[in-house]
């Protein structure tokens, strides 16, 4: 869930910060997906191509800090598909499969229910400063209302999924409001790109985003989220195997 | 008997438009046994050879990682180039050709359009020619050279993606170190190969190509050997014993064609159980004419076989001459479906049959082209032309025995 989260999760800073350094910024940007527990319903709208009329997935999902999460699809047509992270692996149970299996190898580069995310999008679990060197390209306004730091990402080390990042920050809330995802290539692959925020327990909280396809003509995933729940109590439930299982 | 072959040669002189009717039956019968067999066995064999030519030369060597999740062409576990440097100069020593490879799952498109997955292949072009035949099946453009940077598609993906000689493809993939890698590449060449999956499947760049954008850095993930006399042994236990003397056998693996074509030859093992259920289908056909035109037979001929039973013949002779006039429809008959198969076989040999507008986007499981030739296949036409004579003769007992079980009294008088 990095990518996702990077700008699907809140900011806990509250004023401007001056005269940080491109790293620190990115620090806070990774800092700031701290969090307790999350759980949310939501909607996948997944539009590709000349598809007439986009898909529409609803499910819901819960998350207990970075490394567990659990999701479970609720539209008619995968009712019953439920997914499980657990630190590094990621478990999928079909509708009518009796076991869960273990997404691994070369289907975690799959496309998440056919949407602009990949498996891998949301196991990454290290830390962008860990695997990227920045610089800061400047600073702009978003949307003609945010003042934002862009930052330029390159990766540092050879095993990173986007050789190259360009994320929008806002300067205020250290949050992404816009991440540019790049091929070794140079070439851009997607954009991601916050549509709605919304304050939830006096934080904001990114509540519909959209995930671009660059590579394919209207192709993207709207990604709504709505009942977010941020540090209630979770039931250990939705965070086993055994109960995925059942 | 010399009478009895007379009775019966003129019996079925006597009603020739039967006799013939019932024989051109048997004998469509068994032209269609001979033609299917010989195009069954055609597309058997052809597929092996494919197997071969296209897809897996007489065996392939990798690490042993790489071969327990090969259907994902995994990126982890690659032969570094010392490794492929030794594992060739083994192959070459026993004079066997050696390529080494690279798949990388990938999407294709081309303006942007919808992206169609493939395996995109590395592959050292001089060397990939002496393993696999790809070089001969090319249709437009040309066979990359060692150096080339552009991308060779089959005609099947050139038609899905609308795109031709000149065209910029994207290409989407991962590199060996999972990084997302997006290019555009030039196509140089289209070809078409009688491997339906090659050519459903795959799309061809060199590995320099790889080396520069995909991080390949002179690794490959398989190394494929064809042997020179086109058989396994004895090369195969050869190159065991040159990559044991080269310290190399605890990480790599030898699997042959037979190993990793096992899916296919398995299908091809039942459908020869098929071709046996089709036989079974030709009895059934053969029998139906043979007792029906034997028991008009004996019915129109109650009061003869009455006549002659009491003139003296007994009733041996009387069955014996009805088992000998229903060999003579069946001699008939297979005489003339083993010419009518050799007539369909010889156009099937020469000519071919095209059946790219049935089967062009339809796996049939063979790994054959749409147009199907067929192999001869004498062995099936001594086969039908006896099976057709002895089906005959043993569906004849039963309407001869009922000729004879009348009183010879009732036979005379029946109207």
């Amino acid at each position: 869930m990095r990518i996702l989260s990077a700008v699907l999760l809140i900011s806990a800073c509250t004023g401007p910060v001056l005269a940080l350094t491109p790293e620190e910024i990115l620090k806070k940007v990774d800092d700031n997906q701290v969090f307790q527990t999350i759980q949310y319903s939501g909607t996948m709208v997944i539009q590709k191509g000349n598809r007439r009329k986009p898909l529409e997935k609803t499910f819901f999902a819960a998350a207990r800090g970075k490394d567990t999460f659990y999701m479970e699809f609720t539209n008619p047509g995968d009712r019953g598909t439920k997914y499980l992270k657990l630190n590094n692996e990621l478990w999928i149970k079909g509708t009518y499969a009796e076991r869960a299996d273990k997404i691994s190898g070369h289907t975690l580069r799959e496309s998440m229910m056919g949407s602009d995310y990949s498996y891998e999008d949301a196991m990454e679990n290290e830390k962008l400063t860990d695997q990227y060197d920045v610089i800061l390209l400047g600073t702009e306004k978003w949307e003609g209302k945010r003042d934002c730091y862009k930052l330029e990402l390159t990766a540092k080390v050879k095993e990173v999924s986007y050789y190259r990042q360009v994320i929008w920050v806002d300067q205020e809330r250290f949050l992404g409001l816009k991440v540019q995802l790049f091929a070794l290539s140079k070439k851009l692959l997607k954009e991601m790109t916050v549509l709605d925020i919304k304050e939830i327990k006096g934080r904001m909280f990114p509540v519909e985003i959209k995930m671009e396809n660059k590579q394919h003509r209207n192709s993207y995933t709207l990604f709504r989220t709505k009942d977010v729940q941020l540090d209630e109590p979770l039931s250990d439930s939705f965070f086993s195997k055994q109960q995925l299982e059942k | 008997m010399k009478n009895l072959i007379n009775l019966a040669v003129k019996n079925l002189t006597r009603h020739t438009k039967r006799t013939l009717i019932t024989g051109i039956a048997m004998a469509f019968g068994i032209a269609m046994l001979i033609w299917m067999d010989g195009m069954l066995r055609w597309a058997d064999n052809e597929s092996k050879r494919n197997l071969q030519r296209y897809e897996f030369g007489n065996f392939i060597i990798s690490t042993k990682e790489f071969k327990t999740d090969r259907k994902n062409y995994p990126l982890n576990f690659m032969m570094d180039k010392e490794t492929i440097r030794k594992v060739i100069e083994i192959a070459e020593g026993l004079g066997c050709s050696a390529s080494p490879r690279t798949g990388f799952i990938s999407l294709l498109s081309f303006n942007r359009g919808f992206g169609l997955p493939y395996v995109l292949m590395a592959m050292d072009p001089e060397k990939d020619s002496r393993v696999f035949s790809l070089k001969e099946n090319i249709l437009t453009g040309k066979y990359p050279d060692p150096e080339d940077t552009g991308v060779l598609i089959s005609s099947v993906c050139s038609r899905e993606l609308n795109a031709g000689i000149g065209d910029f493809i994207t290409i989407e993939t991962r590199t060996r170190y999972n990084t997302y890698q997006s290019i555009d590449i030039k196509v140089t060449g289209i070809f078409n190969a009688p491997d339906p999956v090659v050519n459903r499947n795959q799309v061809f760049i060199t590995r320099a190509l790889a080396d520069s954008q995909l991080q390949t850095e002179g690794t490959a993930s398989e190394i494929v050997v064809r042997s020179p006399s086109g058989e396994n042994e004895p090369f195969l236990s050869r190159m065991r014993q040159g990559l044991a003397s080269a310290g190399l056998e605890k990480d790599l693996v030898i699997e042959t064609w037979q190993d990793l074509g096992s899916d296919f030859l398995a299908i091809s093992q039942t459908k020869r159980g098929g071709s046996r259920i089709f036989m079974l289908l030709i009895f059934i056909i053969v029998a139906v004419g043979i007792i029906n035109t034997m028991l008009m037979a004996v019915f129109e001929r109650v009061r003869e076989i009455g006549m002659l039973r009491a003139l003296g013949m007994s009733d041996r002779e009387v069955i014996w001459s009805f088992i000998l006039e229903a060999a003579g429809i069946g001699f008939i008959g297979s005489f003339a479906g083993v010419l009518l198969g050799i007539g369909l076989d010889a156009y099937s040999v020469y000519v071919g049959l095209d059946f790219s507008s049935l089967f062009e986007d339809m796996d049939i499981g063979y790994r054959t082209g749409s147009v199907f030739y067929n192999e001869w296949n004498p062995d099936m036409m001594l086969l039908g032309f006896i099976f057709g004579i002895l089906c005959t003769v043993l569906v004849s007992i039963l309407p001869a025995r009922k000729a004879v079980k009348m009183e010879i009294t009732d036979s005379i008088r029946y109207i």
